[in-house]
């Protein structure tokens, strides 16, 4: 026991992570980011980034979450780039501040790019095992490394950690309830006298999409300008090589809520010990007994995947016994003759009350320990991201603390308020992950949490759109940012920074407004007489967007377009000098080899005085008119060559000398 | 029991208010009413602070963020559960934010009778030097408050009394003497003042000397410097002016003295000889007494100012009306923001539910029940209330 001791202080791994959800996916990353050297155990690396229900990424307040994670240089915003088959930004007319980006995701694809990213060289220090942790390993009541039940290749079965990260008690696909190790972990949390609770989720039937009929059911195709959700993908490569699909919408009928009450009327409805399941995402069965008098609610279709023969119907999960369940599916327009491929069902799961935790996500009763996901009462891949993200930076900070000779704490020594306390702690002002994280430690939740932007009291200022601007400043001071993010983050703000400037700066008129039908944008002002405004306060005045405001997709054109424009301004002077050039009325126009004979015969009969004129007569075509001005500026050039000549071709033999010496270079 | 001295203190100022607060027993406006009520000197500050004590400004205050909270739940849920809420939800709440807004609204413009009762109405005495404004003063304070001397400019400061006039409570302000031919810089800074006394009184009492004449002249000057006051809108210059025509013992008394000049009521005193003092000052308690209790009606708007009478809980502070404002502004943005024939031109939801949110937020201040946190340490420290 002695040697076990000494050996905890120099642990085989900074972080060790327990669990391979979307929670531990993103907490055995960060830590790996910000610097520490990390095992991720997992029962099954094949399950990593996995989607262990609904198909899909991101979502009203979800959005939010996935874009924060990504100014923190997070995996799901990249793998679900990576992974998507639709687009939607939801709430698009309701205000940028909560609209919300989604994308359907292909299972298989998303689960690829997870582990594409975790085996990426940013996270070169993460070593993925599988393996079970059955109990931590304490020391003076800290938590000082798991006890595995088998020992992995090359690693000790007595895992000693700086930090463990507990992210299990995952429920996982197929009903499982938990895992043994999660249920010895439970206990352990419980024999430690950590405040445990009962939650319910649950989740629809799988349909077999071959038996659905779409036809006569609404369509919802992929939005044609995807929004993507890391700011490092390039909007305009979306949708290059890309598979889309629709997803689609019905409802369900009387019928199926007839079908429904009866089952639950004959007592069909399986018992559960805890009440405690989302309002947010309410079963088929709560939905009818709620809101019986509704005559139907939405049922989303949503493909699993390209190559999946499975559709996801999300807004009706279910736990009726699987003929109900196939009464029910048929009973909903366009499934008539849907065929179940695997039955909906509910289960329990435990969760720890988050106010045993610290801001830091760390056990009060067990320090050391931090605890991320589902096991905190959240439901949802985003949200359970999210907190992965914060428990492994802080995981990282708290190693880091307790060795600073090692490290130099980050304690006091940052610009960041958030980082002052020795942990990231990101505040409700600061981001959705924050007002997460408060409402879970501070208040607890009595039924899963999910994200929703009304819980955000500063919503208008925590935007998807400026998430990077908010958080990765952050993320690049505590370290978990890398530094093609930062590059990229300082050149997007500069550009920023100079369209802002010429927002700010330019005035228009009342009458360049108007111009453009935006007169109105003075109304109710008190100025009287030459009004003008700055672009940038006509964009307060209700209706006026940056696409109405012509300027600005002028200042986007010319940019743009520069090298075009620059090509074209070249010309374009130069048609202005030969203009002016003068044309003898008594030119020969024979003498202009390759002019057509119909250009011949107007030009003759026009007898224009200078280029200018020859190029406003009706019918002469522009080849015409460059041909002459050939002729024209070729004996201009002639008699000036007859005074300067010789110097001139002096000149250009020296330039060609130069340019073919730099051509060498 | 321990009765261990080391387990026992004395509360601190105003702790078991401060308790009662904290535990939700009281609200912010309660507690104010409780402070009102302990530093009350005049009958009708006692009746205003108790029905503040009692909760009838919480009950209103209260009913009106609940309805802003349920138009923001409506609100609230088109956003974050659009693909179930649709817009007609949101549609729904502007008649609703609209009759809000109206009755806020109507609360408002109740001609600060609360803050008066609470504070006391401030009473203006200007005029020409040596007309007697601080013998009038002296007279209504039956105390010699103020210096008075023959020599005009005697008064070169302004000089405040606080009075309690048949239950009204009453800041009466003495003023330096307004004339033009001086250079005296102390005495053009004190007439500055006269002028801002009198634009900001609730009341302004001119004092002429009527042996001198140029009554009228006067008269015009002070309308002219109350021109645009807020204390004003309601009831408009006129009423709240009141003219003495002082010194009527040097004048002959064959003299026919004026009894109005432009609706101006104007009382002929002696106020060395305590000569027609009570009439004047029973007309200053008439007027105030329908200003501060709304009966009656002074103004054109009969029917508002009796329905603003009696059971309707006042505005008693500033800081009630400041945030009261701010809720009204919030809610009229909204109003614009949501309605006109164009909903391309229409506020996107989420920066109109902001102002929903704000408006609540401003009332919730009101009453502490959120963000009270920066407002109380001032109620508590300002007075001391409650043991």
């Amino acid at each position: 026991m002695r040697a076990h001791t000494t050996r905890a202080f120099s642990p085989l791994y900074d972080v060790v992570v327990i669990g391979g959800g979307h929670a531990g996916c993103e907490a055995a990353a960060a830590a790996a980011r910000t610097g520490a050297s990390v095992a991720l155990l997992t029962h099954n690396i094949a399950s990593i980034g996995a989607m262990s229900c609904n198909p899909s990424i991101g979502g009203i307040g979800k959005g939010h979450l996935v874009r924060e994670i990504d100014a923190l240089d997070g995996v799901m915003p990249r793998a679900a780039d990576d992974a998507a088959i639709q687009f939607r930004t939801l709430n698009a007319s309701r205000g940028i501040a909560v609209r919300g980006p989604r994308a359907q995701c292909d299972r298989n694809l998303y689960a690829k790019a997870v582990r594409h990213i975790l085996r990426s060289s940013q996270h070169r220090s993460l070593t993925i095992t599988e393996g079970s942790a059955e109990k931590f390993t304490l020391s003076d009541g800290r938590v000082t490394g798991v006890q595995l039940a088998s020992s992995p290749k090359g690693i000790p079965a007595d895992l000693r950690a700086g930090a463990v990260m507990f992210m299990g008690s995952k429920t996982e696909m197929g009903g499982r309830r938990g895992d043994i190790s999660a249920v010895g972990i439970a206990d352990a949390l419980r024999l430690n006298g950590l405040k445990l609770g009962r939650m319910k989720t649950g989740t629809p039937p799988r349909i077999y999409a071959d038996s659905i009929n779409f036809e006569g059911i609404k369509e919802e195709p992929s939005d044609a300008n995807p929004v993507p959700f890391s700011f490092l993908t390039e909007p305009s490569s979306m949708l290059v090589g890309r598979k889309l699909v629709s997803c689609f919408q019905t409802r369900t009928s009387i019928a199926t809520h007839d079908i429904i009450r009866e089952a639950m009327a004959a007592g069909l409805s399986p018992e559960y010990h805890s009440d405690n399941a989302p309002r947010y995402c309410p079963s088929l069965e709560a939905k009818v007994s709620r809101f019986g008098d509704r005559d139907g609610h939405v049922v989303w279709l949503e493909p699993e995947g390209l190559d999946s023969n499975l559709i996801y119907p999300a807004g009706i999960s279910m736990s009726l016994p699987e003929q109900v369940q196939q009464r029910v599916i048929n009973s909903i327009p366009g499934m008539k003759k849907g065929k179940i491929a695997i039955p909906g069902y509910a289960v329990e799961y435990d969760y720890v009350d988050p106010t045993e935790l610290r801001p830091n996500l760390e056990c009060h009763r067990l320090p050391g320990l931090f605890l991320a996901g589902q096991i905190n009462g959240t439901t949802g891949y985003e949200e359970a991201a999210a907190q992965g993200v914060l428990a492994g930076i802080n995981a990282t900070m708290h190693v880091w603390d307790s060795h600073p000779d090692q490290h130099g704490a980050l304690h006091g020594m940052s610009n960041f308020d958030c980082l002052t306390d020795g942990y990231l702690r990101l505040g409700r002002g600061d981001a959705y992950i924050g007002v997460l994280l408060d409402d879970l430690t501070r208040l607890g939740t009595a039924e899963p949490y999910r994200m929703l932007t009304s819980r955000a009291e500063f919503r208008i200022s925590l935007r998807p759109d400026n998430a990077d601007r908010r958080l990765t400043p952050i993320g690049r001071e505590v370290g978990c940012v890398t530094r093609e993010r930062w590059e990229s983050y300082k050149k997007k703000q500069r550009i920023v920074e100079d369209a802002r400037n010429v927002l700010r700066k330019t005035k228009a008129s009342r009458v360049d407004f108007g111009r453009v039908g935006l007169e109105r944008v003075f109304d109710g002002c008190k100025r009287r007489g030459n009004e003008s405004m700055y672009l940038g306060d006509a964009l307060l005045r209700s209706g006026v967007s940056l696409q109405a405001v012509e300027w600005v997709a002028h200042l986007e054109a010319e940019l743009q377009y520069k090298p075009h424009i620059e090509r074209q301004r070249v010309e374009v002077d130069k048609l202005r000098r030969d203009e002016g050039l003068k044309v003898s009325k008594e030119f020969d126009y024979r003498r202009v080899r390759g002019l057509s004979l119909e250009d011949f015969e107007k030009l003759s009969k026009e007898k224009p005085q200078s280029l200018g004129e020859a190029g406003r007569i009706s019918g002469v075509t522009p080849a015409g008119i460059l041909l002459l001005r050939a002729h024209v500026r070729r004996q201009l050039g002639k008699r000036k060559g007859k005074r300067k000549g010789k110097e001139e071709r002096e000149v250009m033999q020296m330039k060609d000398e130069k340019l073919l010496w730099l051509g060498h270079v | 029991m321990h009765s261990d001295a080391s387990t026992v203190r004395p509360a601190e100022r105003g702790e078991f208010t401060r308790r009662a607060f904290e535990n939700g027993r009281m609200d912010l406006t309660s507690v104010e009413g409780l402070a009102d009520l302990i530093s009350a000197e005049t009958a009708l500050q006692r009746k205003q602070a108790l029905r503040q004590l009692g909760g009838e400004m919480r009950d209103l205050l209260e009913g009106w963020r609940a309805e802003i909270k349920s138009c923001l739940a409506h609100a609230e849920a088109v956003i974050d559960f659009g693909d179930d809420v649709d817009d007609d939800a949101f549609e729904a709440i502007v008649p609703r934010v609209s009759d809000l807004l109206m009755k806020m609204k109507g609360h408002l413009n109740d001609g600060h009778r609360g803050e008066i009762v609470r504070g006391g109405a401030r009473v203006a005495i200007v005029g020409q030097p040596n007309a007697g404004k601080s013998t009038l003063l002296n007279a209504l304070a039956q105390r010699p408050a103020a210096i008075v001397s023959p020599q005009a400019g005697t008064t070169r400061d302004v000089v405040e009394v606080h009075l309690d006039l048949n239950g009204l409570a009453v800041v009466v302000s003495d003023t330096a003497g307004l004339r033009q031919d001086t250079a005296d810089p102390i005495e053009i800074e004190g007439m500055k003042r006269a002028r801002q006394a009198a634009s900001n009184a609730d009341i302004t009492i001119l004092v002429h000397d009527a042996s001198q004449g140029g009554m009228e002249t006067a008269i015009e000057s002070i309308s002219m410097d109350r021109r645009g006051s807020e204390n004003d809108m309601e009831t408009g210059t006129h009423a709240n002016i009141i003219c003495v025509a002082n010194k009527i013992d040097l004048i002959p008394d064959s003299f026919e003295s004026k009894t109005t000049v432009r609706d101006i009521p104007i009382f002929s005193t002696s106020l060395v000889n305590n000569d027609g003092l009570s009439e004047l000052t029973t007309h200053l308690e008439n007027l105030l007494k329908v200003r501060l209790e709304g009966s009656g009606g002074v103004g054109k708007d009969g029917e508002r100012s009796s329905k603003a009478q009696g059971s309707i809980p006042v505005i008693t502070r500033a800081r009630h009306r400041h945030h009261m404002t701010l809720a009204v502004e919030a809610l009229s943005v909204f109003m614009e923001g949501r309605t006109g024939d164009n909903p391309s031109l229409y506020l996107p939801m989420d920066i109109a539910t902001e102002e929903l949110r704000i408006a609540a937020k401003e009332i919730g201040s009101i009453t502490g029940i959120i963000h009270v946190e920066e407002v109380l340490d001032v109620v508590f420290s300002e007075f001391c209330i409650g043991k």
